[in-house]
């Protein structure tokens, strides 16, 4: 597997940064670690002829705790106790994320713009040759809902969920000026596996940022994989609460590796927030997200058993936030 | 002790396939079938052949015009003739100046294919369990029937029969090197230098594919990275030989990770039926029936049932027993040998069944084991007599750790016990070449080094003891198949075990020669100031003085050791269809594996595990602890998380380290090592062979403590959660 030729660009402001995305079009992609996107052009997935290299972009450096330059090495985050301290649920996420060799180059950045996965996207060019294209690469069908036109390719970062129940914020940079939106919106809930995000051409990821309600809450994440040293999500539960002696006074939970992109639970957990919480309760809304939850079958594990999955974690990590204990 | 090929791997200083460079070389690449079983109607070369940096393209024509008339001939050729049998299998080759410029090639040629019915699987061709008539389908290339004594009546008359089917997935070897070889060829002969297991069988398999003398092909090895099985026969050599004919030029051809895996020749499905008729507490009567993939593989494979059903009746008396297995071809690539071919697959169903049936009736497992394994005096299930065999001791070693174990078991987790046993391989025999000289020994042999260290550390470690002279002043040396004396390869345990005997007869000879020139009963070597000493009691004379003439002109004393193992036989009157084999010893492995299952998630844990190994003889003890941590966790893989997973299409989803997955060395218990010596094996010194052993009782292991920690069983490995969360009713 060899990498076609590209013309590297490497900038060092986000003003010359989206200047020079404006200037070559569609034509380029962002490099930040490379974990991801390089392998994926050694499969000759979607590959560019240009790459704008982010490594020397200033305003992308660097951490505070709350505000994390999109180009944090995963390895500094997961190297530093204030984070785990401070947000539990994105330590374990980071913690979680493949190898440390990967989270060494891996940033913050990358992992929120993963490219979604699929098996039969995931593949050799041979092999995706042999079985005829697919529509997010080269292709005009798609191997896993064959009846639909559309892109059901997994989400599988770790960071996205457990940084959506902390309720963080992203700043983005366009040629026309920068936005803040919340991360959410940084995914389409109605939008496929293709475009697995809601930039507009050329904008830039420049940091992510984390309100000071975020130390408050106590939160968590849970993965599911195959080997517990290694492997994308099957399945990554994020959970966050803050509890008011038998009351839940706030309650938010966020997934990935199930759809094309990671879903924050708002509209079931809004339902359980102010009352008091029980076990039982808790059962209800293990059963109701796993319920919402549409796992299709282009991961490791089957659908049925992300689905069931999904009632479990959900109920391991908001009981154990709950009773004020870690869940993994 | 310190291996010799330590420092030099560590700084890189050895040579690997993927190194192998000449002057002139040119680059491969593969031009893969894109249909898993079907007809070339069309195959263009022409616009391959005009693309920038190639040189040559060769396709099923040039086997006819570029090679001896019996390459058309040959069981398998180079390139498929009629059938394409298996996606991926190659159907022509590129060499250009540059690996990019090949492999752009080689996607430029574009077959028109016809396909034909796919057999992806075992149910494709039989969906239900084929009846004795189906030995004569054109699909079932081995078939393998044996019994013996009135099972029938014995069925009849049992207190209770416990039956079962088994599914077994296929494993890949991952030899951290992917095959890679250089091929020249001048004037009708022919060079290869290639990472193989087995020089001498490859010359051998190349010549016929080829079409030529073994004489004009020399074979030389390279340091192997790795081989468990998957190194031995013909692969790329062909390829890279005929490209290198059609090009004058030397040709080098490596594989991507991913065609490794596509290309497969390794561990493949099977089902497997287990019946067990049990009278007083013991097994009277058996029934075993086997389906094995073996891909697509040609006529002739009974020795792969055979193997299997050996495993499957397992290391138990059997009074009575029926016995019968079909290979069968599907559209995968050939099966291969995979570390103990066959066995961790067969053995997973049979300890599996084994452990359920001893539940059952309420017994200890281990109880229940060791009222009917074997012990030495028994006979076989072909009347053969069993020798020295520590599997028993195995048990019972097994039975005291558990115990302790068990005292301290928390909640949720199981202890699960599984044996196995292995014969080591005699191949078909091997010679080495012993030269003891003024300042040393060196051991001329055709072997590479694959990794374990049998052959640079293992041969050394054999003259040693017979010489007494030390390792520092031994050499092991290697030699192409034409400098070097024959010897079958390295597989089937056997490199210590049988390539080491001849080591120690050369070396045995050379004691003899000694003590007659020095008029000494006994003698043995010893070094002093870089000088070979031979010590007779209080005597010491200085080896070059007892050197004839001619000796010393050729620099030492030459010996050759020769081994080809004695015969061994079975009772073939019980065999009906299909051969089976005799077993040169009997190595016994007993396992342990701890558990923790979460029972929400059908995830495992193994929390710890210890095997107990029948050694013979420890001939080098921390290197028989390297092989069995390295076979537990190589079993671990198989049990837990290593499936080669096949589309119904015959498409294989994972061809890649990141989907195929191996245990990483997080995902590794603790493993504890106990060595069972003084159960003399056919080895040196009673030695016995355990590169394949420790791999074959864990997948069985892991589940029967799945099974104590549960009360359920999964009867498909590996056990991955969701087959255990199946199997748990959590689905
Ligand atoms: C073996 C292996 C295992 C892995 N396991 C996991 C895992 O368990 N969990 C997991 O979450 N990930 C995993 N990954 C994926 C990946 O390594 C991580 O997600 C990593 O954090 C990606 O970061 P990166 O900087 O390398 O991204 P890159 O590969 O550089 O980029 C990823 C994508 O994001 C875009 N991008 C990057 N930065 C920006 C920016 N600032 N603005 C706009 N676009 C941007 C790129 O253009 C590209 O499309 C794995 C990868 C490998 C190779
Ligand atoms: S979900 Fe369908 S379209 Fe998307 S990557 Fe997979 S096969 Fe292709």
């Amino acid at each position: 597997m060899h990498l076609d030729p590209f013309e590297l660009h490497r900038p060092e402001s986000v003003e010359e940064t989206v200047r020079l995305a404006r200037d070559l079009g569609p034509g380029f992609d962002y490099l930040a670690g490379g974990t991801d996107l390089l392998p994926n052009y050694k499969m000759h997935l979607n590959v560019r002829p240009h790459l704008i290299a982010l490594d020397q972009v200033r305003e992308l450096q660097g951490y505070t705790p709350e505000r994390i330059g999109a180009m944090t090495r995963l390895a500094n985050l997961d190297a530093d106790p204030e984070i785990a301290r401070w947000y539990p649920a994105l330590g374990e996420a980071v913690h979680g994320v493949a190898t440390p060799l990967v989270r060494a180059s891996g940033t913050v950045g990358g992992n929120l713009l993963v490219e979604t996965r699929c098996f039969f996207f995931n593949q050799s060019f041979f092999w995706r040759a042999s079985l005829g294209f697919c529509l997010k690469a080269d292709g005009d069908r798609c191997h896993v809902v064959p009846q639909k036109e559309k892109c059901y390719a997994t989400f599988s970062g770790d960071l996205a969920p457990a940084l959506q129940v902390l309720g963080a914020t992203v700043e983005v940079a366009a040629p026309e000026g920068n936005r803040r939106l919340p991360l959410d919106e940084l995914y389409a809930a109605d939008g496929d596996g293709i475009q697995r995000h809601r930039l507009g051409p050329g904008e830039l990821l420049v940091a992510v940022h984390l309100p000071p309600e975020a130390r408050r809450v106590r939160s968590t994440y849970l993965k599911l994989r195959p080997r517990p040293s290694f492997d994308f999500p099957e399945l990554g539960l994020a959970a966050a609460l803050t509890r008011d002696g038998d009351r839940l006074s706030s309650l938010e939970v966020a997934a990935g590796g199930l759809e094309t992109y990671p879903r924050r639970f708002r509209s079931i957990t809004e339902g359980f927030v102010g009352g008091t919480f029980t076990d039982d309760r808790i059962r209800e809304l293990a059963a109701a997200i796993q319920a919402a939850v549409r796992p299709v079958h282009n991961t490791a594990y089957p659908p049925d058993y992300r689905k069931r999955m999904t009632g479990v974690f959900v109920r391991r990590a908001v009981r154990a936030l709950w009773e004020g204990r870690g869940a993994s | 002790m310190t291996r010799s090929d330590a420092a030099p791997k560590a700084r890189g200083g050895v040579g690997y396939g993927m190194d192998l460079e000449a002057p002139g070389m040119l680059w491969a690449a593969l031009v893969r079938a894109p249909v898993p079983h079907g007809r070339i109607v069309r195959m263009e070369l022409g616009p391959a052949r005009r693309m920038p940096g190639v040189v040559a393209v060769v396709g099923p024509d040039e086997i006819r015009t570029l090679l001896p008339k019996g390459a058309l001939e040959a069981e398998r050729p180079v390139f498929p003739l009629d059938e394409i049998r298996y996606r991926g299998e190659p159907i022509a080759a590129v060499a250009a100046e540059t690996l990019e410029q090949a492999r752009h090639a080689a996607a430029a040629v574009v077959p028109v294919v016809e396909s034909l019915r796919t057999d992806a699987r075992i149910e494709d061709v039989f969906p239900e369990w084929p009846s004795a008539a189906a030995a004569k389908d054109p699909r079932v290339v081995g078939h393998v029937h044996a019994r013996h004594g009135d099972v029938e009546a014995r069925f009849r008359s049992a207190d209770l029969v416990h039956s079962e089917t088994y599914h077994t997935s296929g494993v890949h070897q991952v030899a951290l090197e992917p095959h890679a070889c250089l091929g020249e060829a001048r004037g009708g002969k022919f060079r290869v230098r290639t990472s193989t297991q087995t020089p001498f069988g490859l010359r051998e398999d190349l010549a016929s594919i080829l079409g030529i003398f073994e004489s004009s092909l020399v074979v030389e090895g390279t340091w192997v990275g790795g081989g468990f099985g998957g190194k031995g026969a013909a692969f790329l050599e062909p390829y890279a030989l005929l490209l290198a004919v059609a090009s004058r030029r030397p040709v080098k051809l490596s594989v991507t990770y991913a065609e490794e895996f596509e290309l497969g020749r390794t561990t493949l499905p099977s089902i497997i039926r287990l019946d067990t008729a049990v009278r007083g507490g013991k097994i009277v009567g058996r029934r075993v029936r086997l389906l094995l993939d073996t891909g697509a593989s040609l006529p002739g494979r009974d020795f792969a049932v055979g193997y299997s059903i050996g495993f499957l009746l397992g290391p138990y008396r059997t009074e009575t027993y029926e016995i019968e297995g079909f290979a069968v071809q599907t559209n995968k690539p050939p099966f291969g040998p995979h570390r103990a071919p066959f066995a961790p697959q067969s053995v997973f169903a049979l300890e599996s069944h084994i452990d359920g049936l001893a539940r059952r009736l309420g017994v200890d497992p281990i109880e229940f084991r060791l009222r009917q394994v074997w012990r030495e005096g028994d006979r076989t299930a072909y009347d053969q007599p069993v020798g020295p065999f520590g599997l028993e001791a195995g048990l019972k070693a097994a039975a005291r750790t558990a115990g302790a174990w068990r005292t301290r078991l928390p909640a949720g987790h199981g202890i699960g016990v599984a044996c196995g046993f292995w014969s080591t391989s005699v191949g078909a025999g091997g010679e080495a070449r012993l030269s003891l000289r003024p300042d040393g020994l060196v051991i001329l042999q055709g072997e590479r080094e694959i990794g374990n260290g049998s052959v640079v550390h293992g041969l050394a470690v054999v003259a040693e003891r017979v010489l007494g002279l030390s390792l520092a002043a031994i050499r092991v040396d290697y030699g192409d198949t034409a400098t070097a004396p024959f010897d079958s390869g390295v597989f089937g345990s056997r490199t210590l075990g049988a390539l080491g005997q001849a080591v120690e007869r050369g070396a045995r000879s050379l004691v003899t020669i000694l003590a007659k020139r020095v008029g000494a009963s006994e003698i043995h070597l010893e070094i002093k100031s870089g000088q070979v000493l031979v010590v007779a009691g209080r005597r010491r004379h200085k080896l070059v003085d007892l050197l004839t003439p001619t000796e010393r002109a050729e620099g030492g004393l030459v010996v050759e050791g020769k081994f080809y193992g004695p015969e061994r036989e079975v009772d073939a009157s019980r065999v009906l269809a299909g051969s089976v084999y005799p077993y040169q010893d009997f190595t016994g492995a007993v396992h342990l594996a701890e558990v923790e299952v979460d029972r929400e998630t059908g995830h495992l844990r193994v929390v710890r595990y210890a095997a107990f190994q029948d050694v013979g003889t420890a001939v080098d003890p921390s290197a028989v602890q390297g092989q069995v941590e390295g076979g537990v966790v190589m079993g671990l893989g198989a049990a837990l998380s290593e499936e080669m997973l096949w589309t119904p299409e015959a498409r294989l989803a994972n061809p890649g380290l990141l989907d195929y997955r191996l245990p990483r060395l997080r995902d590794v218990p603790p493993i504890h090592v106990e060595l069972i010596e003084g159960f003399a094996g056919a080895g040196p010194f009673g030695a016995k062979g355990v590169g394949e052993p420790p791999i074959i009782p864990v997948p069985a292991a892991v589940a029967n403590a799945v099974a104590d920690a549960t009360g359920t069983r999964v009867f498909e490995m590996p056990l991955t959660p969701e087959r255990v969360a199946r199997a748990l009713k959590l689905l």
